[in-house]
């Protein structure tokens, strides 16, 4: 009897048959902007072999995350036929060129098909074979981008090549549009991903060349609109907000937050962000929460946004708060993390180390910035949560447990020994870990 | 800011010490001259004086010259460490050196054509300044913020914790007991070195000027700091409490300063170097400069001569040596 119901769960597991939407993990930060749902056969503590199910060998470099949907998780990879400068961990400072590197070598730009089980690789497919012809950043890599899959198809974006590209699961190029190679004005490469709302894809280009906010058909990559930026920099993905007033689509950059609407029309903007914007924006308790955090700035934002604004909702000197403005950080934005609100709470956690709490709802500070590890040497993936915990991966692999809630508390430490600025995906029981070299499925082994 | 002292309290320390170090009577600030009279090769990173001595950071390698005939620099000998050497401090035979992810290195330069490494300690990022006071030093680690290392064993340097700063740590440098950091872009932190414990501010400003290099002129009782092409002087008279004076854009965009007495040795860009007088705080002028084939980036002061170090990033680089007209 017993053997019969594993085989059951092994046949919906591979059919997805019985899996809902909350059971996938489309996009990067998942469905809840790093929050999943909680699951009791979920771990909370993992090493190189425990709670390992399977662990798969990815080549090359990429800083995308993986994304899930029923037996399938897809990674992008860019794997260099020459010899690139290794990537270092923490927040460095790369010297005089400022760490923008160009590379000659043919770089083969690739998507992995994983399968759930076992974690063998399904089917991979070379987009491209070619030199990048965009510089990044050293710390960067040139398929950071995470793909988006609304179930039926996966979304690729390759914004160091300039593509943007749709398969379905079995791995055939349903549509391909060029959208152009283009970097900002300091060389550090592309970031941000691509987003899915209802039947169009959602995509943001800001550049020294064309910038952008695109609207595309998802079955056919037809462009619906597109929407000229003065932004010409930025790494955030852009937020789909579905507010009690409105749907929008909310883009990060240097400088400005700008909203719009589902057709590209401009609907509100707000000043005051810093350079080199990287967190991705997320919307919780009716709020949207909006920042960004170059260490060498003054101020680092964190605002959060009533929904219903229009036109240009800046603080003015001296504020902070205003109709739409709920509440404002002036020194609490992050570089390269996106922020966590879970529960009643806001955490942040800072580049170098720091976990920090305040209330979501009020801006008000629960609890003060606490070291999470002295030997760690920085934090570039998002941070996530489940069962009451919160999750923060470091870059060398070592993700520290910490209780939710208005006291700080550390539980644990699970060390994977290997560089990681990927944010995990969480789905059915399993986390999806990606370091430099590997791809492990975490989770419970079967009883 | 916060206070201010009375105009009178501040002039006469400052005064004295200009007249200090000019020879007697301030008109001479304004007669000050140089002829290029001699040059080290670059490239170069970080540049220091100490005594006759100049010391030339440029990748890996610190390397040592005799400048008792400055016309013709003589060198001594060289230390390559393991990775670049951002910056470092000299007092007499010892520099302390930030080594990249190596940490802080202390270099042994008694003996200028065989300098040696007596000790090290490891930061958590990358090292790229230190100062010292007394037996410990303040380490600045871009990742890190500032970290505290005892020193009381050169060879073996113990942490005694760090202090994180808001924004990127920049440079540190050491009066006395007390130890001033700067960075960028939120402001100045005062240490005092002789309090026990990990490192934590007495005193911190926001200056919002986004400062990167902080000298000190204990004469002058003067702490100046570089940031956007700005001079920022603070009065130390009372060491735990700088006090914040008016900033000094100086023509070409400061870019590191050297102190002697009330005077400011600026490497001011494509304007080479200008000498600032800082004696009245509210009124800095600018009383002497050399003008630089290329764009003046750090500059070194010595009894009677001045080394300024020219050329851009993608530029032919060198250090020119002034000698000061009598």
């Amino acid at each position: 009897m017993r053997r019969v119901r594993v085989a059951i769960v092994g046949v919906v597991l591979a059919t997805g048959v019985g899996l809902s939407a909350a059971d996938q993990w489309p996009q990067f930060r998942g469905p809840q902007a790093g929050v999943a749902p909680d699951d009791p056969a979920l771990p909370d503590s993992w090493s190189e072999t425990e709670n390992v199910i399977w662990k798969a060998t990815i080549p090359g470099l990429a800083w995308s995350s993986p994304v899930v949907w029923n037996d399938h998780v897809f990674v992008t990879s860019a794997i260099s036929s020459g010899t690139e400068a290794a990537p270092v961990k923490g927040l460095y400072d790369p010297g005089a060129e400022q760490g923008s590197l160009r590379s000659s070598a043919a770089h083969r730009f690739m998507v992995y098909d994983v399968d759930f089980a076992t974690g063998k690789i399904r089917w991979e497919l070379e987009l491209r074979r070619v030199p990048p012809p965009i510089a990044k950043h050293i710390k960067n890599s040139f398929a950071s981008e995470t793909p988006v899959t609304d179930g039926e198809r996966v979304y690729v974006r390759f914004g160091t090549i300039g593509v943007l590209e749709a398969f379905d699961f079995s791995g055939k190029t349903v549509w391909t549009r060029e959208i152009g190679a283009f970097n900002g004005p300091q060389q550090f490469g592309s970031a941000s991903s691509p987003v899915l709302h209802n039947d169009r894809l959602y995509l943001v280009s800001d550049n020294t060349t064309e910038s952008f906010l695109a609207a595309y058909d998802k079955r056919t990559g037809a462009e619906l609109w597109r929407t000229p930026r003065q932004e010409n920099e930025s790494w955030s993905t852009p937020l789909i907000w579905e507010n009690e007033v409105r749907t929008e689509v909310v883009t990060t950059s240097r400088n400005k937050v700008r909203s719009y609407g589902l057709d590209g029309r401009a609907l509100w903007e707000l000043g005051g962000m810093t350079v080199n914007v990287v967190p991705t924006p997320l919307a919780r308790h009716g709020l949207l929460y909006v920042s960004s955090g170059y260490p060498g700035a003054n101020p680092r934002p964190v605002y959060a946004i009533r929904p219903g604004a229009s036109g240009d909702i800046s603080l003015k000197p001296g504020e902070t708060n205003n109709q739409y403005i709920a509440w404002y950080q002036p020194l609490l934005g992050t570089y390269n993390t996106s922020a966590l609100v879970y529960g009643d709470y806001y955490y942040t956690l800072l580049d170098r180390g720091f976990l920090v709490c305040h209330d979501a709802r009020t801006g008000r500070e629960v609890y003060k910035r606490q070291r999470i590890s002295a030997e760690s040497t920085g934090f570039t993936a998002s941070p996530w949560a489940y069962n009451g915990k919160i999750f923060l991966l470091s870059e060398d692999g070592d993700t520290f447990v910490v209780q939710a809630g208005a006291e700080y508390k550390l539980l644990r430490r699970n060390s994977l020994n290997e560089m990681a600025l990927a944010t995990p995906a969480v789905a059915r029981g399993s986390i999806f870990v990606r370091t430099q070299s590997k791809l492990y499925r975490i989770g419970k082994p079967p009883r | 800011m916060t206070r201010r002292r009375r105009p009178s309290a501040v002039l006469a320390p400052l005064s004295a010490a200009l007249m200090m170090v000019a020879g007697g009577g301030a008109a001479t600030a304004q007669g000050l001259k140089f002829e290029a009279v001699g040059s080290l090769p670059g490239p170069y990173e970080a540049m220091r004086v100490d005594g006759t001595r100049a010391y030339v950071g440029a990748g890996r390698t610190l390397t040592i010259y005799d400048l008792s005939t400055p016309a013709t620099p003589k060198r001594l000998g060289s230390y390559t460490f393991a990775e670049q050497v951002w910056s470092f401090r000299v007092a007499g035979p010892t520099a302390w050196v930030g080594v990249n992810f190596s940490g802080l290195a202390i270099l042994d330069v008694s003996n200028g054509a065989a300098p040696v490494v007596r000790g090290s300690f490891k930061t958590p990022g990358q090292a790229k300044a230190a100062a010292v006071a007394g037996t410990k030093a303040l380490v600045v680690d871009h990742m890190e913020g500032l970290v505290m290392v005892d020193l009381a064993n050169a060879t073996k340097p113990v942490g005694l914790g760090s202090f994180f700063v808001e924004g990127y740590a920049r440079d540190v440098v050491a009066s006395g007991k007390y130890v001033y950091g700067v960075d960028s872009p939120t402001g100045l932190y005062v240490f005092d070195f002789s309090k026990s414990g990990p490192p934590e501010p007495v005193l911190s400003l926001q200056t919002g000027n986004n400062l990167r290099s902080v000298e000190v002129s204990e004469s002058a009782h003067l702490l100046v700091a570089v940031g956007g092409g700005t001079l920022q002087p603070y009065d130390i008279a009372n060491p735990a409490a700088p006090v914040q004076l008016p900033g000094y854009r100086t023509p070409g965009g400061a870019q590191r300063v050297a102190l002697r007495g009330a005077l400011a040795y600026v490497a001011d860009g494509r304007e080479g170097l200008q000498v600032v007088d800082l004696a009245t705080p509210a009124a800095p002028r600018v009383v002497a400069s050399f003008k630089t084939d290329r764009m003046a980036r750090d500059v070194a002061v010595g009894d009677g001569i001045v080394l300024v170090a020219q050329g851009g990033p993608k530029e032919k680089q060198d250090v020119v040596v002034l000698r000061q007209i009598p």
